[in-house]
């Protein structure tokens, strides 16, 4: 039968997430514990070079202090403006009431039901289906949904998909994974001082880039003497000295590993919460379930994703084929695990209204790759004058709609930038043949959704030829 | 010595039972504002409804003059609603109302040009969002109501609710038996019953 739910409020809800959020970080700080223990020895081991000679040695020695604070301070901006950089990584774009009234409108509605503030409401251009919330507190959240999956769900599904999203937000979901992300990353700072991170402390001041390799190097020098002790056979030191290894091998190995399972595992856990949580408010599971299966179908993935932020979105945006170690670090559970337990919760759905839904996920994902063209700035295409010019796109309002238009990208493909501006972030580089479709104008420059679901900006001289798409059709 | 150690323990005890009551007794008072917050958005919506209702009325009316009837029992269960004191009189209130606005648009159905009136249908979707925004409230209320309940006739804190007097709240729903059509009695805030104008008799 289904689990009845012993905490039946949101409020009581957040109450246990406290709890856990609690508990966890009492787990982290445990694992975090040789590595604290770690610094504070090498704070005490600066001192004693400072009373030994406030030279290079102890500048050196105090680099590896100022390579950790530069760590902590990064933390700290990346939990307080979190939000802010999602919404810009995913290319979120918000969205008023009158854009969108009958996406507002369920939002407001779910919203009275759970008792929580409106978000702000975003959408992503994007064709791939997914959805995430954003926000360190219930009163500043955002909440983001692509085109795609505006275009795939009907009305009670994506009901059930905004109600999970804002069950993360009302359960401080948010908060919590980003102070885990945080956690993890001083965790990992061993591994990162070894990577990339240690070219920039050198260009810093080399003093610090040295500080940090004493840092991580002190281990291994104490790992030299234990060996070089054992050869000369003092079974005390050499005791002593393998414990003062074990430590640090533990903090450069072990910590971020298991910090990283527990984070992840956790993870998993709220998921499952924010699905009863919706099963809750929106008092029928099987919507949810059918949202499920047809994003599963669907492929659900969202290429332009960083480590950072994959924890937030509806379904895990990586492949479903992932081998088992991809599986234990993932943030999400398994599609399959999801539907079993919102079927559970709804006293069973029948398997031929899943397969349906499935199937439903599956055409849409052949469907997209014939993109949307958005109502608003129908683009015009022009061939060229003249031999050897290129195409050129032209807006005109009112012309009657066309099947979306691919273009082939020609020989020197194109340089995809995040704004409409040369001088902006290149985010890649378009090879020869790249698939993309032309969404408007933008002056000199057209915004263009390439065949893996980025999107940004390509010159308007680009050389291109138009695919002829059989059967396309747009879709809102 | 012990001396010392026994009054520091018991002042141990003291603080912490003090902090922890006032703790059970703040998360009781919290719990009691939420609830009340809850009812108010309940409110809110019923309100908006009964705002609604006049010009529903007047619109309808412009078209189908002669349907008296369902006009009137429109007009009382929104009076209902208006003098509802406890919750399970606004629930009442507001399914006898639903019941009185689903015959009302039943009726408009025999009215083409009612129907394609846009007032009309701009009335039609924003009663139609309303109930569902009611249908929203009554249920975040109804769970407020249900925590708050069990939590203040459950121990530890039944102790403390009996002793500062924290009330039941009452559910928002109605019996089964509110579908046939109630008697009304007019509040003095209304018009007094004398001079309720005879032309037709409610139940005819």
């Amino acid at each position: 039968m289904a689990e009845t739910p012993e905490r039946v409020l949101v409020y009581d809800r957040v109450d246990a997430n406290r709890r856990n959020t609690l508990l966890l970080l009492g787990l982290l700080a445990l694992v975090s514990l040789p590595g604290a223990g770690y610094m504070a020895a090498y704070l005490a081991f600066l001192a004693a070079v400072l009373a030994f000679s406030a030279g290079w040695e102890a500048a050196v020695a105090a680099g590896g202090v100022i390579a950790v604070g530069i760590v902590l301070a990064a933390d700290y901006l990346a939990y307080r403006y979190s939000s802010a950089l999602v919404l810009r990584l995913a290319g979120a774009r918000e969205v008023e009431r009158d854009e969108e009234p009958d996406l507002c409108r369920t939002v407001e509605n779910l919203c009275i039901g759970a008792g929580l503030p409106q978000p702000r409401m975003h959408v992503v251009d994007s064709a791939a289906a997914n959805a995430f919330a954003t926000g360190l507190k219930p009163e500043n959240a955002s909440l983001v949904v692509t085109r795609g999956l505006l275009a795939l769900l009907e009305r009670r599904e994506l009901e059930g998909v905004v109600a999970h999203e804002l069950s993360h937000i009302g359960n401080h979901d948010i908060r919590l994974s980003t102070i885990l992300a945080a956690a993890v990353a001083l965790l990992r700072l061993p591994f990162s001082i070894l990577s990339g991170f240690f070219r920039f402390l050198f260009r810093l001041h080399w003093m610090v880039g040295a500080g940090a390799l004493l840092y991580l190097g002190l281990p291994l020098l104490a790992g030299i003497a234990f060996v070089l002790s054992l050869l000369r056979s003092e079974p005390g030191a050499s005791f002593m000295l393998l414990l003062a290894m074990a430590v640090p091998a533990f903090v450069v190995l072990g910590a971020p590993v298991v910090g990283l399972l527990i984070a992840r595992a956790l993870s998993r856990e709220r998921e499952f919460l924010a699905d009863a949580d919706a099963v809750l408010l929106t008092r029928d599971a099987e919507p949810l379930a059918t949202a499920l299966a047809k994003i599963g179908g669907a492929g659900g993935a969202q290429t332009k994703v960083s480590g950072a932020t994959v924890h937030l979105y509806f379904v895990e945006p990586l492949a479903a084929d992932a081998p088992w170690w991809d599986r234990v670090f993932s943030t999400h559970p398994p599609i399959e695990e999801r539907i079993a337990l919102l079927a559970d919760m709804g006293g069973g759905i029948p398997p031929s209204v899943l397969r349906e839904a499935a199937e439903a996920g599956v055409r849409f994902r052949t469907v997209r790759t014939r993109l949307t063209v958005p109502e608003a700035g129908q683009l015009q295409v022009q061939p060229p004058a003249r031999e050897g010019e290129s195409w050129i796109g032209v807006t005109e309002p009112g012309e009657v709609k066309r099947a979306p238009v691919a273009f082939c990208l020609g020989q020197a493909g194109a340089a995809l930038y995040a704004g409409p501006d040369a001088g902006s972030v290149q985010l890649a580089q378009l090879p020869s043949g790249a698939l993309i479709t032309v969404l408007e104008t933008a002056g000199d420059f057209l915004r263009v959704i390439t065949s893996d679901d980025s999107f940004g900006y390509i010159p308007r001289t680009t050389e291109m030829s138009e695919v002829d798409l059989k059967g396309g059709h747009g879709r809102r | 010595m012990a001396a010392i150690i026994a009054i520091a323990v018991i002042a141990g005890i003291v603080v912490v039972s003090g902090v922890v009551l006032a703790g059970m007794y703040n998360g009781l008072v919290r719990a009691r504002v939420r609830t009340r917050e809850a009812w108010s958005g309940i409110d809110v919506q019923l309100k908006r409804r009964a705002d609604l209702i006049p010009n529903l009325v007047e619109t309808v009316r412009g078209y189908a003059a002669h349907e008296r009837e369902t006009f009137e029992n429109v007009t009382r269960a929104r009076a209902m609603l208006q003098q509802a004191g406890t919750a399970a009189e606004a629930a009442q209130a507001n399914n006898f109302l639903t019941q009185t606005l689903r015959s009302l648009f039943a009726v408009s159905e025999r009215y083409p040009d009612l129907k394609a009136n846009q007032n009309f249908m701009d009335l039609q979707n924003e009663l139609s969002d309303i109930e569902e925004k009611i249908a929203f409230a009554r249920q975040f209320y109804n769970r407020n109501v249900m925590s708050y309940n069990t939590r203040i006739q459950t121990f530890p804190n039944v102790v403390m609710a009996n002793r500062f007097g924290f009330e039941r709240f009452e559910f928002f729903e109605a019996e089964e038996a509110a579908r046939e059509v109630p008697e009304v009695s007019f509040a003095p805030t209304a018009e007094p019953p004398a001079s309720e104008p005879p032309a037709a008799p409610p139940e005819a």
